[in-house]
């Protein structure tokens, strides 16, 4: 019995280790500024999050989701021009190339927060889970505001 | 006869080519040739008939959109609040601002009131039939599509053009600006036509 629970043990501080070296890794080569949510009439419920993210790594890493405790449904679009058309769809994700980086803005790719379960003020800081495709996650606090 | 052929084919090339430059203006420049005045009569957010003519004197910014839309709208009508800004008191009381729907069935005159007011600047929503409103689409060659999208809990959207018309106080459209223009280029042609 010991001896199982002595494995446990080391199992468990094996992963916890694993988890926090790549948590560590992440916030290291991934760095995400500029964030900021479009300030939108009280009686609206879906807006979109934008913001650069910065991949300082070697190697191309993909954005494949989001979330937001504020928003019911938290999607990834992009807006794109066709022939003077503004047409926006869905994306399954936001590839950031090695030492390069990418630009969430108006016009182009964006976080939808849809639902949102409450008005949102201007200043209001706005925290949104970005999830990688390497398993990888970060948080990003970003502030309600009319844009620059 | 060749000499004279060559010379009438290339100075047909030229007149074509400026032609086709005319259909796709750059933003910040003059629209006003090819477009003559295109007036509408719709109802405006709180339920008066509104005729574009009776508004002669003023300046007149006009794009097509829909309160639900997400990136686009909120992007224009925050930009227009620093034009607006940036245009001083006196210039904004010529100002007006029209924001025509695309979605009639969702953007009641109520909702359309409450939205623009947000964005505190003088604006006035106009809907009406969508067979009302598509007439203005086709007038001011303007297009849009309803896009179904039933993988996202949107619902649906909105394909649409980006153009924000800047008509003049003959009722003109003399500029047609783009998502990407600066409020700071977009208020000194503004400023040059006041």
């Amino acid at each position: 019995m010991k001896i199982k629970n002595l494995l446990c043990f080391v199992i468990a501080t094996v992963v916890f280790s694993l988890a926090y070296a790549h948590a560590n890794d992440l916030s290291k080569n991934i760095f995400v500024s500029n964030a900021w949510v479009q300030a939108m009439p009280p009686s609206q419920t879906t807006t979109a999050a934008y913001m650069t993210i910065t991949n300082n790594s070697n190697k191309e890493t993909v954005l494949i989701s989001a979330s937001s405790e504020i928003a019911g449904a938290t999607e990834i679009h992009q807006m794109s021009d066709m022939n003077g058309m503004m047409h926006m769809a869905m994306s399954p994700n936001v590839h950031i190339p090695a030492l390069g980086k990418v630009t969430l803005q108006p016009g182009g790719f964006h976080i939808m927060l849809i639902d949102l379960k409450k008005p949102l003020n201007k200043g209001d800081i706005v925290p949104i889970t970005l999830r990688f495709q390497d398993g990888g996650s970060t948080i990003v606090n970003a502030q309600v505001s009319t844009g620059s | 006869m060749r000499v004279i052929s060559a010379i009438l084919f290339l100075g047909f090339c030229i007149a074509w080519s400026g032609c086709e430059k005319q259909e796709s203006k750059p933003a910040g420049t003059d629209y006003g040739v090819i477009n003559p005045q295109r007036d509408f009569t719709l109802h405006d957010q709180d339920g008066q008939v509104f005729h574009l003519k009776d508004h002669r004197g003023q300046i007149i910014l006009l794009f097509f959109g829909y309160t639900s839309c997400p990136d686009e709208c909120p992007t224009t009508l925050s930009k227009l609040a620093r034009v607006y800004a940036l245009l001083g008191e006196q210039m904004r009381k010529k100002m007006l601002t029209l924001f025509i729907t695309i979605d009639p069935q969702r953007d009641t005159p109520p909702k359309l009131k409450e939205y623009l007011q947000y964005f505190n600047i003088n604006a006035l929503g106009l809907t009406g039939t969508k067979q009302e409103i598509d007439a203005v689409v086709d007038r001011y060659k303007a297009t849009y599509e309803k896009v179904d999208t039933n993988s996202s809990a949107l619902g649906y959207m909105f394909d649409h053009t980006d153009y924000l018309y800047l008509i003049d106080a003959q009722g003109k459209t003399s500029y047609l600006f783009h998502l990407e223009d600066k409020a700071q280029d977009m208020a000194q042609i503004i400023k040059g036509i006041l």
